[in-house]
């Protein structure tokens, strides 16, 4: 068990930090691209650049998602997004890890407040799957993605609440441990490649869907002819 | 991407590129001593070997084709003359590639057109890359053009295009040759079943030979994977070329042998005799007696499998001229690192994947575009397929091919960057006590430096002078041997003992004697070598600094600066006109003088290992 821990730590941790960076240097080419066919596809539409910059930034502040049908679904994915970023970058024990290997550390969250988040996080995940299984319209869209993802999520920070207090876990400490790191490792590996990519794309992914959804002018009748009802009313 | 052959072909040419580009950080971040398993004993290993030789041989298409096509008007073959000289230039930029990765300077890389040394071989290999790497750009430019707008330059391109391929023929000529020559000039070095002084003349004949079994594997490869009406007439002629080219290679050198009185040496049983038994069986003997029989040529895989056999023989035959066959006269161990193969099939692969490129956009053979125009209208009529796992739609073309083939190539980037080799592994090259007054054995190899004790003695004023550079006496010595602190051929070696001194200095109380009182215990200590030890050591002079540091300076690093400075100095004075003192040549020249020396000193040992 040990020698998969030393694993783990060694040579899986560089793997998973390795496929992370040049995944993301991979995905924001690829976004550059995308953002450029988007605006090659408004063609000679005007780019209202403005209005949606500040209409995409507008989409990171989960206030204005406080209205209409899916508040709860609003609330818990701002709980969990919160304690996503803070916990894995400013927990103490990951802070010491990295400081370690690299050399460069900085301040961490008090303990109690690292719990704190992480057990609001939990309870945020386990909102989400809840509403992804019992809301109609969010069953509809999800696929196997999205289930194992929730779930991986849960299982790192399940096992990373007990790896900080070992003596409310039922498993033994290194079984617990090797879970967290291979969970959080995968979810590291799975980001560039899953939909777990908006957290290197959030802020490309808004500006091509309100490029891209200006249709090129005449771009109806091509729907129409590929469609095989050329001349027909829409 | 409907073509799940040619797919999954590029998809493994991507994953080689990706592993190549993580050993590439690696070797331009770390240097050499990381990256491959090369030593200055072994300095030549398969970047070399195959990148270089063998890209060089295997880029002989080129030249062959446009001879047999435009000079000898063979116009059957002429559909596989855009595609050969494509591969030539390719072939030519890997080459360029390979040396920047062998190069332990690499930036220094333009030198050659500058810094003229006209007595090189390499010199005159390093201008004919140049040069012909120039020409096949030149004669690759017309595909590009054909097609474009810029028709008045595509048209000078072909009035240009006769004279560009004579000047090829001619520079392949040479240069095919001079990898041949580069080899001449190493006789103590190249096993005698590859040494001959026809060595210039036998690359030649056998780039000929590999040129036309090279065009014959890429007709072949490039109809399988496109799934193409391979082209059997022409295929059967150039087999039956290679079948009378290969013929003549095949006299060649074994009149060659005979000439020399080594044909005895082929079946001698040793693993080299052996290893060229292989070669020759491989690269010469079975290609050409198959492909002389018509039935054979009949055959679509028969032709494949005999070419590529061929091909993997000559490639093995430059690897062994330049690398295999010298370690029996170094005596010393190379088998590359798997960084070096991954950068030359990387190399390969990106060859390749250019090589698709340019032949899917441009006409090289003009059924490739009619092939990419049908496969887009297919594709323009059927329904956009999902990712399987992500659900997500990858786009069409290019798109999905610059999604799918990236995926690939950073994956095996992460992976090579994770297993690659992150520091050079300690090599204990140990400092061989110098012997005799006249010579300086260098590490265990047979290796000298021509040095005449009395010479220097007389120089530096007597035998008083003594001290100028033997700068250490431990008890016991007339002039304690270098190796005693300098241990190490490369690397700095610790000379601090502290048991010793803990013992000398009497046990645990004495800490603060060296540590300071009150201070935490480091490494470093508080007080300097030389506060105690001042009276041991030599005062500094002009030739010896005294030091504070428990590291010694490694052998070559403590002979370099003590003999250097002097020997540019002395090297200017014009009144002694020794113009040549202060290079390398002057002590490092084994073979010659250091060679007698050594002789001379201990008659008992004939020679070096391993020369004949």
């Amino acid at each position: 068990m040990n020698t998969w821990v030393a694993w783990a730590r060694g040579p899986f941790l560089y793997l998973a930090f390795s496929v992370l960076a040049v995944g993301a240097l991979r995905q924001w080419a690829l976004a550059i691209g995308e953002l450029a066919r988007a605006h090659r596809m408004a063609g000679d539409q005007k780019v209202p650049w403005r209005w949606m910059f500040k209409k995409s930034l507008g989409w990171i502040v989960p206030v204005n998602a406080l209205r209409g049908t899916r508040i709860p679904f609003t609330i818990a994915s701002a709980v969990f997004h919160v304690g996503m970023l803070l916990v894995p970058l400013f927990l103490a024990g990951h802070v010491a890890l990295i400081e370690k290997g690299i050399g460069i550390g900085w301040p961490t969250l008090p303990a109690v407040a690292a719990d704190i988040l992480t057990l609001a996080a939990l309870a945020g995940l386990v909102v989400l799957l809840l509403y992804r299984l019992f809301e109609r319209a969010a069953r509809f869209l999800s696929g196997p993605q999205d289930y194992l993802l929730l779930v991986l999520c849960i299982t790192a920070f399940l096992t990373g609440y007990f790896v900080a207090h070992p003596e409310q876990s039922a498993l033994p400490f290194t079984v617990i441990y090797l879970a967290h790191l291979l969970s959080a490792e995968l979810i590291l590996v799975l980001i560039p490649f899953s939909k777990l990519a908006h957290a290197l794309l959030f802020a490309s992914t808004r500006i091509v869907w309100e490029l891209g959804w200006h249709f090129v002018p005449g771009g109806g009748d091509k729907v129409r002819a590929a469609l095989g009802k050329a001349g027909e009313p829409v | 991407m409907d073509n799940r052959r040619l797919f999954l072909f590029k998809g493994l040419m991507w994953i080689l590129a990706g592993l190549a580009a993580a050993v590439a950080i690696v070797r331009f971040s770390l240097g050499l001593g990381v990256s491959t398993a090369l030593s200055d004993t072994t300095p030549w290993g398969l970047w070399i070997g195959f990148d270089v030789m063998g890209g060089v041989a295997l880029a002989a298409g080129g030249f062959v084709m446009a001879a047999v096509v435009h000079i000898f008007h063979r116009e059957r073959y002429h559909a596989a003359a855009r595609p050969a000289i494509l591969t030539a230039f390719l072939g030519y930029g890997a080459v360029a590639v390979g040396l920047l990765f062998d190069l332990g300077l690499p930036w220094n890389i333009w030198h050659a057109t500058i810094y003229w040394n006209i007595h090189s071989a390499l010199f005159e290999v390093a201008w004919c890359v140049m040069l012909y790497l120039t020409v096949l750009a030149l004669e690759v430019t017309p595909t590009i053009l054909e097609r474009t707008p810029f028709q008045r330059t595509y048209r000078f391109f072909v009035k240009l295009a006769l004279p560009i391929m004579i000047l090829g023929i001619m520079l392949s000529t040479l240069h095919q040759s001079s990898l041949g020559t580069m080899l001449l000039i190493m006789p103590f070095r190249v096993h005698p079943l590859w040494y001959s002084h026809l060595l210039p003349e036998l690359f030649f004949v056998s780039a000929i030979c590999l040129g036309i079994v090279m065009v014959m594997v890429e007709s072949t490869v490039t109809s399988w994977l496109y799934k193409r009406e391979p082209e059997m007439e022409m295929l059967a002629g150039l087999a039956r070329l290679a079948s009378i080219a290969l013929a003549c290679y095949f006299v060649m050198k074994m009149g060659d042998l005979l000439r020399q009185g080594k044909l005895a040496m082929v079946f001698d049983g040793s693993w080299l005799a052996n290893l060229f038994i292989a070669e020759m069986l491989l690269s010469t003997v079975i290609p050409m007696v198959l492909l002389a029989l018509p039935a054979v040529r009949r055959s679509f895989t028969g032709m494949w499998l005999l070419a590529c056999c061929s091909v993997l023989g000559f490639v093995l035959d430059r690897i062994n001229a330049s690398g295999l066959s010298q370690v029996w006269a170094t005596r010393r161990f190379y088998f590359p690192a798997w960084t070096e193969f991954a950068i030359s099939l990387g190399i390969v692969a990106a060859c390749v994947l250019v090589f698709f490129f340019i032949q899917e956009r441009f006409p090289v053979d003009p059924h490739g575009l009619e092939e990419v125009e049908a496969e887009r209208k297919a594709r323009e009529a059927a329904l956009p397929a999902f990712a399987p796992f992500a659900q997500v739609w990858l786009g069409e073309g290019w798109r999905k091919a610059a999604k799918v083939y990236s995926f690939l190539f950073v994956l095996a980037l992460a992976f090579g960057l994770t297993v690659a080799p992150k520091a050079q592994p300690a090599v204990n090259t140990p400092a061989v006590r110098a012997v005799g007054a006249s010579i300086l054995q260098i590490g265990p190899g047979p290796r000298y430096v021509y040095f005449d004790h009395k010479k220097h003695q007389d120089e530096a004023g007597g035998p008083k002078s003594c001290a100028l550079c033997h700068h250490l006496h431990q008890k016991g010595d007339v002039g304690t041997p270098c190796v005693v602190c300098h241990g190490n051929m490369f690397l700095p070696t610790s000379i601090f003992n502290h048991e010793t001194h803990v013992a000398d200095l009497h046990g645990n109380a004495s800490c603060a004697q060296c540590h300071g009182k009150g201070e935490p215990i480091r490494v470093t200590p508080t007080k300097k070598c030389s506060q105690c030890h001042d009276k041991d050591m030599m005062a500094a002079n002009p030739v010896v600094k005294t030091f504070d540091s428990k590291w010694a300076p490694s052998y070559k690093d403590a002979m370099h600066k003590m003999c250097i400075p002097c020997h540019v100095e002395k090297a200017k004075d014009a009144a002694l006109k020794l113009p040549n003192l202060g290079r390398c040549g002057a002590c490092h020249n084994s073979g010659t003088q250091s060679e007698k020396a050594y002789r001379a000193e201990f008659p008992v040992q004939t020679a070096a290992p391993g020369r004949p």
